[in-house]
């Protein structure tokens, strides 16, 4: 007994050796991990992908292996080579931030001179740090200086992620960094031993194929470091990327939470969508949300007579439509609008559920969701179908409805059958007027979910007509150079939904800040004064400004001359595309247009000299046209200055990068148009 | 019908207070209590009650409470209903956190420990002890209320010394500072920023300073920092027998640098790395100057990394041992300064550690010495008669010294930063350190040069090439914003030089040269359309391309706060071939201005078919009172002006 308990405990003790030796051994073989450094590699001069290039990643390998019931492994390998200063100074200190729960192990690093001889980072080099901590939260990083490092050296690093209770399933894959990249690599081992679903973005001909031990990789090669440029498309658009997809588990309950609704219908039910087959996915999206809809069209005879009563003078479709728009809008009160000072405790309750569209009603006030689901309840009652439109946003992302990925949609507005045609509205959007919806919702497929089937359509895009700016100046040009007036400034369609967002909330004293501000911004001596803000929450009307303005020095005087530029409202604007070089698309967020209407008194004993018109200035398409007209009054006292430019037309706002020189060109006309000078002459 | 409103409305703005006082502190009521004056539409909240009360405790232990309470004006003020408590992990208890949000109907929100987020304060730091604990209440906050916080701390004083602003820019309706010693200890205190000294209200040993209803200091271009701006005191502390004050309360500044000397020096440390580094360095150095150089462009390459470890223990003082610093190649600017002094020592020429203030030469003030003023370290060099600088200083006990900023990579052997130039600094020199001035450059050894020379076409068309030459601080610029693009950014950069005058540019050469004294930037470019050609008959042109001054920033009417003008040197020149065919018609007038601001001219010629363009700018570094401000904006829009003016040419 005791020779078998003595067996037993020495038995344990190899086994405890053979547990230690083994870690022993892995950790070493952890050590001997690192890859081999070629001769080429040690003696780069300049990046392979762009020999422009402050640092160049010779691999950037990640490996995500979601086998696991319990927990995600995510391993990353970077190796990359310094070739200047700046590149130094953006290695010098790597930083692997991570949450609470995440864990960071076998993190190694090490700086390899072009000689070939090594310096390790050691454990006392590696700080952990807590970069924000909450109540509820915890965000750390660990973080190491990069010792000796300098121009030639290779850095690299390895490290373990472990998260707990994680998938794969959502996980997007960057297939671009902020550096080039000569091979940009994922492993990926899906859970169940499946194979991995996913869909790219930019990323052709980047597919995941078997690998070694269930992993698949997909891999990019030679990619070119990330670059932001001004009006370029959403970073999401330009950006190459992968998301990892697979079954997802969807409950009712959260739909219904998500509207803001009584969730208790709902308490049981889920659904479970597959995103391979993308006509089947969004059958089910649409019968998930079809909650929202049965919830808005549930017959309610207080909501019909409300809507009777409203629509009682209206004849025509669009008039009914339009009186529900404008009662929604002005009668109800959007809390979702107001500040969180003037909402009490229980109205912020309010706004988190309601019972039924009545509620809303009867309360006169609800959130903007609500406000919505009250327009679509009264048009149903109306006997109008209605369905709910849910769109992408195209700030942030083109949507395909070939990718079934819920992710990308949000509900943005009320579809209501007339005739044949779906029409959408969202009154709910306090500064959207009738008949439009925010900028980034307008010409995107939208899902129209109804109470037993679903459609497609393309939102609209709002035209150069309905985009306008119309700006008037009256002024008065004094001999020494001086110009003062009055200036009056519509606002239209998104220009003044934009504005009227930014201006909303603000004390009227902030908002005259803002215009002055602006004005300022441009001519960086002028005198605002006598700011007036009108129609600011009637969406169905312009916004208007009107002001007073002082320029002193407006104009130069030369000996007998006086030269000026004459389109005050573009002066002081520089072009608006400096570089002669471009990598992505050229993006405008709409169509657009301007009118202006100047008039400006010139100074007594002074007339126009060599008076000409800049002319009109289009493409051949007119995608964009500056025309600008200049005249004088019959006693020759007073300029008359127009001016009509549009850009947009025919719904253009995207173009290849290929066409910038072309794009550039033109806008380079119009700021020489808008810059135009006149000369006055002392009359003899 | 009309008063019947009234007092329902003053029933309800009673009731509404008495809400608030029973739910908040008794300062906070009495805060609230507070009659506020109207201001400025632009001033975004107004700071009811801003207080510091401080104990010296027995044990040692110094227990600091703050009090703050704030009323929101406006959208921008919202920014203000939010708690910043910064405290040092590993030294810093932060023994009692809470906040209230009162609204302007007398509701009242509490918060306290499960509403704070706490914070890193220097994310870029590899590791840095200081967090800050937040509370943020700005979302919730609207114009009219109040919010109002308290932060107590306990941690082991590293000085006996504090410095308390009576405000920032908000205006103050009441603001106190006080202070609690133990029986036999006293305090005294110096005023800044304040027509007459504040003096404090004593009690035993409790010292209190107050200041009641101070006006908003608003945010000016061209404006000193507000640490120079807003009233402040400065605080020493210490036992009457001065027993227990050794290295934590300063008499004087050789004090200062006697504790400083301590310890800086256990961390120089000259081992065979060192001296064999030194020696790989200065291989091939003929003089003294070119040995120096040497190290100081070693040194300058090495990476900035700032790794603060025991802050509270003095650490955020000393310097890592220079073999450590060699060995791992990268430290912070004190790190830097004393790996140079090693490497330095090395070779013989010995060196000390200067601390200074970064960003605001007129900061450190001689009255109080203290090391809490400071936030950078460079190094001053002992020199012989042959090396020649401008930044060498005579200093009476240590004789020639050359001083030098080995963390800015873009300011060379023999110049100084701008933002360290003129102010006072402390040579870390044990009895013989004391606060010395700081060299001032002079204009023409950080002048620009612009040589422009272009042909106008008939057709409006401008080709030419710039080149311009630029020394000292201008060089230092130019170098950084040239290293720290990368060739393609480089040249988005000079494209958009190019483009701030003009459209339709085309940049056709750019070339880069940099010898370290001067850096050279060549251009060769083409405008379309440069000139406006109106019906053929006339051509109107700016006669400056590039870096017109443009419109003046100073264009309020009145100016509350003293006016800064930076130093800055240029001469410039343009030669203009004119088109054939073209007589020139109007000139504008030459610019002639002389005065304590500084000095500008420019005159245009014309000889033969070209015209000369000669432009000179000088103005020094000074300060202004507000009350010059008017002659200060005069200056700069008659150059504005004449920067903007035409040239009229007319066809023959």
């Amino acid at each position: 007994m005791k020779n078998n308990s003595k067996q037993q405990a020495i038995g344990k003790i190899f086994l405890l050796l053979a547990f230690i030796l083994f870690l022993g051994f892995d950790a070493a073989q952890a050590q001997k991990e690192w890859k081999e450094v070629s001769r080429e590699e040690l003696q780069m001069k300049t990046g392979k992908v762009d020999p422009e290039a402050d640092a160049e990643a010779i691999f950037w390998e990640v490996y995500i292996d979601d086998s696991s019931e319990i927990e995600l492994e995510r391993r990353h390998y970077v190796r990359v080579k310094i070739f200047n200063e700046r590149g130094q100074e953006k290695y010098s200190k790597i930083d692997i931030p991570f949450r609470k729960g995440v864990k960071i192990k076998d993190l190694v690093a090490r700086v390899i001179k072009p000689d070939g001889s090594i310096t390790e980072i050691t454990e006392k080099d590696v700080f952990e740090r807590e970069i924000v901590k909450t109540s509820g939260t915890k965000v750390k990083a660990k973080s190491f200086a990069v010792p000796g490092i300098a121009p030639g050296v290779i850095v690299e690093y390895r490290y373990r992620e472990v998260i707990p209770d994680a998938s794969a399933i959502g996980m997007i894959l960057e297939f671009q960094k902020e550096i080039p990249v000569q091979s940009l690599v994922y492993y990926y081992k899906p859970f169940s031993q499946k194979e991995p679903k996913y869909y790219g973005h930019n990323v052709e001909g980047v597919k995941f194929v078997k690998a070694e031990k269930g992993f698949f990789v997909a891999k990019r090669e030679n990619v070119p470091a990330f670059k932001e440029e001004p009006y370029m498309p959403p970073e999401d658009v330009v950006r190459p990327w992968v998301k990892l997809r697979g079954r997802t588990y969807s409950l009712l309950v959260k739909t219904a939470l998500s509207f803001g609704i009584d969730p208790s219908p709902f308490l049981t039910k889920y659904t479970v969508k597959d995103p391979s087959d993308p006509q089947k996915y969004w059958a089910i999206f649409s019968g998930e949300n079809s909650v929202i809809v049965k919830f808005i069209t549930k017959e309610s005879k207080e909501i019909k007579k409300a809507a009777e009563e409203i629509t009682a003078s209206a004849k025509t479709d669009d008039e009914k439509l339009k009186a529900l728009y404008e009662f929604c809008q002005r009668q109800i009160r959007n809390l979702s609008f107001e500040p969180s000072e003037s909402i009490s405790k229980e109205e912020s309750k309010e706004m988190l559920r309601v019972d039924s569209p009545e509620e809303v009603l009867k309360r006169k006030k609800g959130s903007g969701a609500h406000i919505d689901m009250l327009f679509g309840a009264m048009a149903s009652s109306l006997g109008y179908e209605v369905r709910v439109a849910f769109t992408s946003n195209r700030s942030e992302i083109f949507f395909d409805p070939a990718v079934s990925d819920e992710d990308l949609l949000h509900p943005a507005a009320v579809a209501v059958k007339v005739g044949e045609q779906w029409k959408l509205f969202n009154p709910g959007a306090k500064f959207v007027p009738y008949g439009m919806l925010v900028w980034y919702e307008e010409s995107v497929p939208a899902i129209l979910v109804g109470e037993k089937s679903y459609s497609w359509i393309r939102t609209p895009l709002s035209t150069i007509e309905q985009n306008l700016t119309k700006r008037k100046g009256d002024f008065v040009l004094t001999a020494d150079g001086n110009l003062e007036g009055t200036v009056q400034m519509e606002f239209y369609g998104q220009e003044a939904i934009i504005r009227r967002f930014d201006l909303h909330g603000e004390t009227q004293s902030k908002q005259e800040e803002e215009i002055s501000n602006e004005i300022k911004e441009q001519i960086k001596n002028a005198e605002v004064s006598e700011i007036r803000i009108e129609n600011l929450d009637e969406s169905s009307k312009p916004l208007v400004y009107k002001f007073k303005v002082k320029v002193p020095s407006y104009a130069q005087k030369l000996g007998r001359r006086i030269v000026f530029q004459p389109g005050f409202f573009e002066y002081g604007k520089t072009p608006l595309f400096s570089t002669s070089q471009r990598t992505h698309s050229v993006y405008f967020r709409y169509p657009h247009s301007k009118q202006d209407e100047i008039t400006i008194k010139l100074p007594e004993g002074f007339e126009l000299e060599s008076a000409s018109s800049p002319g009109e200035v289009a493409d051949k398409d007119r995608v964009g046209l500056l025309d600008i007209k200049i005249a004088i009054t019959g006693d020759k006292k007073t300029l008359i200055y127009k001016r009509n430019y549009h850009f947009g037309g025919g719904g253009n706002i995207l173009f290849p990068a290929e066409v910038y020189p072309y794009l550039k060109m033109i806008f380079d006309a119009f700021h020489k148009a808008d810059s135009h000078q006149l000369v006055l002459l002392r009359k003899e | 019908m009309l008063r019947a409103s009234l007092v329902f409305f003053a029933l309800l703005s009673l009731s509404a207070t008495n809400l608030a006082q029973s739910k908040v502190p008794s300062w906070l009521q009495q805060a609230l209590s507070l009659n506020v004056p109207s201001y400025d539409k632009s001033v975004p909240a107004v700071a009811l009650h801003d207080e510091r009360q401080v104990t010296l405790q027995p044990d040692g232990k110094l227990i600091v409470t703050d009090y703050y309470a704030v009323k929101i004006l406006n959208k921008d003020g919202k920014r203000s209903a939010i708690l910043k408590a910064f405290y040092l992990s590993s030294a810093t208890k932060v023994k009692e956190i809470n906040a209230w949000l009162v609204k302007s109907d007398g509701s009242v929100t509490k918060y306290d420990k499960k509403d704070v987020i706490d914070i890193i304060s220097d994310p870029d730091d590899v590791y840095n002890e200081g967090r800050v604990k937040v509370i943020d209440a700005s979302d919730s906050a609207g114009i009219g209320d109040v919010f109002g916080y308290t932060v107590t701390t306990e941690e082991v004083p590293l000085f006996y010394q504090d410095v308390w602003m009576f405000q920032d820019r908000l205006p103050t309706l009441f603001s106190s500072y006080s202070l609690t010693l133990p029986k036999g200890w006293k305090a005294i205190s110096l005023t800044f920023n304040y027509p007459s000294q504040i003096e404090p209200k004593v009690n035993g040993t409790v010292y209190t300073w107050q200041l009641r209803n101070l006006p908003p200091i608003p945010p000016e271009p061209s404006s000193p920092s507000i640490r120079n701006l807003a009233p402040k005191i400065a605080v020493n502390y210490m036992p009457d027998d001065g027993s227990q004050a050794v290295n934590k309360a300063f008499a004087d500044w050789i004090d200062v640098s006697r504790w400083a000397t301590s310890i800086f020096e256990p961390q120089l440390i000259v081992d065979d790395a060192i001296a064999s580094k030194a020696k790989e360095l200065t291989a091939n150095a003929q003089t003294e100057f070119e040995k120096i150089k040497a190290i100081a462009k070693y040194v300058q390459n090495l990476q900035y990394i700032s790794i603060d470890i025991g802050v509270a223990y003095g650490n955020g003082y000393k310097p890592r041992p220079s073999n450590l610093v060699l060995a791992r190649g990268y430290g912070d600017c004190k790190d830097k300064s004393n790996l140079m002094r090693a490497l330095l020592k090395a070779i013989k020429i010995d060196a000390y550690p200067v601390v200074i203030y970064s960003g605001d030469p007129t900061l450190v003030r001689k009255e109080w010495a203290s090391p809490m003023v400071f936030n950078h370290c460079i190094i001053a060099i002992k020199v012989g008669d042959e090396t020649k600088a401008e930044t060498i200083i005579e200093h009476p006990k240590l004789g020639r010294l050359l001083l030098f900023d080995p963390t800015d990579p873009h300011t060379i052997l023999g110049d100084l930063p701008d933002y360290l130039q003129g102010g006072y600094a402390l040579i870390i020199a044990g009895s013989d350190g004391d606060l010395t001035k700081m060299p001032v450059t002079s204009l023409e050894s950080n002048l620009l040069e612009r040589n422009i020379e272009v042909t106008l076409l008939p057709d409006g068309t401008l080709k030419g090439k710039i080149i311009e030459k630029a020394k000292g601080q201008v060089s230092a610029s130019f170098r950084r914003e040239y290293k720290e693009n990368s060739p393609q950014a480089y040249k988005k950069i000079i494209e958009g030089w190019l483009t701030q005058g003009t459209s339709g540019v085309t940049l056709e050469n750019l070339k880069i040269q940099d010898n370290e004294t001067v850096f050279q930037i060549e251009v060769d470019f083409v405008i379309n359309g440069y000139a406006q050609s109106m019906l053929d008959r006339l051509l109107v042109f700016k006669p400056l391309i590039v870096g017109r001054k443009g419109k003046t920033p100073l264009t309020a009417t009145e100016r509350k706060t003293p006016l800064e003008i930076n130093q800055v040197a240029i001469d410039e020149t343009i030669i203009y071939e004119l088109p054939n065919g073209f007589a020139i018609e109007e000139l504008p007038e030459p610019l002639n201005l002389e005065s304590h601001f500084g000095k500008y001219s420019i005159k245009l010629e014309p000889k033969e078919n070209k015209l000369f363009l000669r432009k000179s700018v000088r103005t020094n570094w000074a300060v202004f009172p507000a009350n010059e401000y008017g002659k200060v904006k005069d200056f700069f829009s008659k150059i504005a002006n004449a920067e903007e003016s035409p040239v009229i040419l007319a066809r023959k």
